[in-house]
């Protein structure tokens, strides 16, 4: 049962360039997404992972149409949302929420908590009432409680950890059977990060909800997703079930990536490295995009782009060498 | 080699006194790695500011010692505290982008930070690429900017600026915090190679699995104070204190099933902190006495310290 699912998606910015070379008609742009096909089950998290620059949060925001993507198909219960006009649009948006990263900047410090949850119901036509009734009962199963005190608050009384609350209320107050959660524990304290994810779970749990969890934090990934993506200049390299992807992980980037991540439940191995950094996603590498990085690399990862291809049930990589 | 006795920084702001960090007290020896770990507003960056006296206003150093080598520098003037910055005791901060300047070229910053203590230009100039080729900066680089560097690339200009002068001690102070966590590795691996010559590293961060991974010693802070204080694998495999035991149960790890749990309660004020024990409103196991005395920093075994009434 798949409820969306992501075909050939990408996402192109053209890049500012001089005259000279638009006298050329010469158009350069930088492939944030570039060819990203995969599905999310209903229920189900599915994980984003990848460094800084590596376009997950533009597949996120592709996806739910608030980017305009340049090519491919984001399919939703059935439907293409890619060929919807405005009106359709707006309303399959009921259906297909997002939690943003900064708790800071996405709640308008001039409305009320309970304002800013119930904005949304009553864009979609409910009255103020019955949407004020509404508010403080998805105050409650958020846990901000007494719901009355926290209805009449402003977003600057609230520490980071109750903003986020908001956030996660304000996105399930119109009952939507997809969530993105774009680093959505990123900026609060480790201590209380637990708490927001066991939010998440628990909505999961009740609603049956799907969710796309974009994060650069692998151990949040393995806590709260059920399958994992991890990324790279625009493309998907590897993808499986998030335990299989952590403890076997195949492709070199995801390895280095997994290895690179600190732990206190085993002796590291610093020996499994990849070279230098992230290049220019207006010119990336030929063939395999990690070529230039990877210590396993070969002629054929030079001149020829690998496939994203099944190697085991469920466990999807895209590298010439495995 | 160093030894802070009883250090005391408060920050005097508008809505009143905040006490950031209460009688801190720990030493590193040469070629040590000491990791202070702590969330945000523990005192952590506090106490690794006034260890090279850069507090920033509004606070101030109000009591304590801190002794380099057995002298005191918070005794010393300015003019001997410039001398002693960069050549004995350097600092890399978070945001490289603060403490680079953005008109000047990398190259340039590099042999600055040598003939402003003195070494001569010529000199200075051929130890600056011998430094950037150490940090992994490539030879053409040296007249860039820092703007057409990388974040990555410009900390490790500013670990190269730091370890100019071979100082006895380097601070960092969540240097890969904005980082991801390829190239916080390398960070991590340059700041290693530096304490393996010989450099003792004070490093700051939120992350224990962090601290875990290079650390000889770990200090947990909390509201201002070290609460547990001994060798990192000692710490993570035996915490004491129920804070260290709740931290390390509410933050998940890469390689393990564990469930978390998260702490229950907020970090206290600290223009108003709690009496006693400050962590007592938020400890399973606080007792009448938590509330009202504070407990001391013992040493429960050889080398590992504890602030607990409930353990003592």
């Amino acid at each position: 049962m798949e409820l969306v699912q992501v075909r050939n998606l990408k996402t192109y910015f053209p890049v500012r360039i001089g005259i000279i070379d638009a006298l050329k008609r010469k158009k350069l742009f930088v492939r944030a997404v570039d060819g990203v096909s995969f599905s999310i089950k209903r229920g189900e998290v599915f994980g984003l992972i990848g460094e800084s620059g590596c376009g997950k949060t533009t597949l996120s925001r592709s996806v739910l149409r608030l980017i305009e993507p340049t090519e491919g198909e984001v399919i939703f219960n059935g439907i293409n949302i890619l060929k919807l006009n405005d009106e359709e649009m707006r309303k399959i948006r009921k259906s297909m929420q997002i939690i943003f990263q900064d708790p800071y900047s996405s709640l308008n410090p001039k409305m009320k908590i309970g304002e800013i949850i119930a904005h949304p119901l009553i864009i979609h036509g409910m009255d103020k009432k019955e949407a004020k009734e509404q508010v403080l009962q998805m105050l409650g199963k958020v846990g901000l409680t007494p719901e009355k005190e926290f209805y009449e608050r402003y977003p600057h009384q609230l520490s980071g950890g109750q903003r986020q609350r908001v956030a996660i209320a304000r996105a399930m107050v119109l009952n939507p059977e997809f969530v993105v959660a774009d680093e959505a524990v990123s900026m609060i304290d480790v201590s209380m990060r637990a708490s927001i994810i066991e939010l998440l779970e628990e909505f999961r749990r009740m609603y049956n909800l799907s969710m796309l969890f974009v994060t650069h934090d692998i151990a949040i990934a393995r806590l709260i997703t059920n399958r994992t993506a991890v990324m790279y200049l625009g493309k998907i390299v590897e993808l499986s079930e998030t335990k299989t992807l952590i403890d076997n992980p195949l492709h070199p980037y995801s390895r280095a990536l997994i290895n690179a991540a600190p732990t206190i439940s085993r002796k590291k191995d610093f020996k499994v490295k990849i070279k230098g950094e992230v290049p220019n996603a207006i010119n990336p590498p030929e063939g395999c995009r990690l070529s230039n990085r990877c210590p396993f690399a070969s002629e054929i990862c030079k001149k020829e782009e690998p496939e994203l291809v099944e190697v085991e049930k469920g466990h999807f990589v895209a590298c010439h060498m495995t | 080699m160093l030894e802070v006795e009883d250090l005391t920084v408060y920050y005097y702001t508008s809505k009143g006194v905040v006490r950031a960090v209460e009688g801190v007290s720990f030493s590193i020896s040469k070629r040590e790695w000491i990791t202070f770990v702590g969330e945000s507003g523990s005192g952590k960056s506090t106490v690794a500011q006034a260890v090279i006296r850069l507090v920033p206003y509004p606070g101030k150093i109000q009591g304590g010692k801190i002794l380099f080598n057995g002298k005191n520098i918070l005794e010393l003037n300015k003019k001997e505290m410039r001398k002693l910055r960069g050549r004995e005791i350097s600092m890399v901060f978070q945001d490289p982008m603060t403490s680079l300047d953005p008109l000047r070229k990398i190259g340039d910053q590099v042999v600055e930070a040598m003939t402003e203590h003195g070494v001569d230009e010529e000199e200075a100039k051929k130890r600056a690429i011998k430094l950037l080729k150490r940090v992994n900066i490539p030879e053409d680089r040296i007249d860039y900017y820092p703007h057409q560097l990388s974040g990555g690339q410009r900390q490790r200009v500013a670990i190269a600026i730091a370890a100019a002068l071979e100082p006895s001690l380097i601070i960092a102070d969540e240097p890969t915090t904005a980082l991801d966590v390829i190239v916080q590795e390398s960070i991590m691996e340059l700041l290693q190679e530096l304490k393996n010559s010989g450099t003792s590293i004070m490093f700051v961060t939120h992350d224990i699995s962090l601290a875990f991974e290079r650390s000889d010693r770990i200090a947990v802070m909390y509201a201002g104070k070290v609460c547990e204080l001994g060798r990192s694998e000692e710490l993570v495999s035996n915490p004491i204190h129920p804070y260290l035991k709740a931290l390390l149960d509410s933050v998940p790890d890469v390689h393990s099933d564990k469930k978390v749990k998260a702490i229950p309660g907020n970090p206290p004020d600290l223009r108003n902190p709690p009496s006693g024990c400050r962590f007592h409103p938020r400890c399973p196991f606080a007792s009448e006495i938590c509330k009202k005395e504070e407990p001391e920093l013992v040493e429960l075994e050889k080398g590992h310290f504890v602030a607990c009434h409930e353990v003592v």
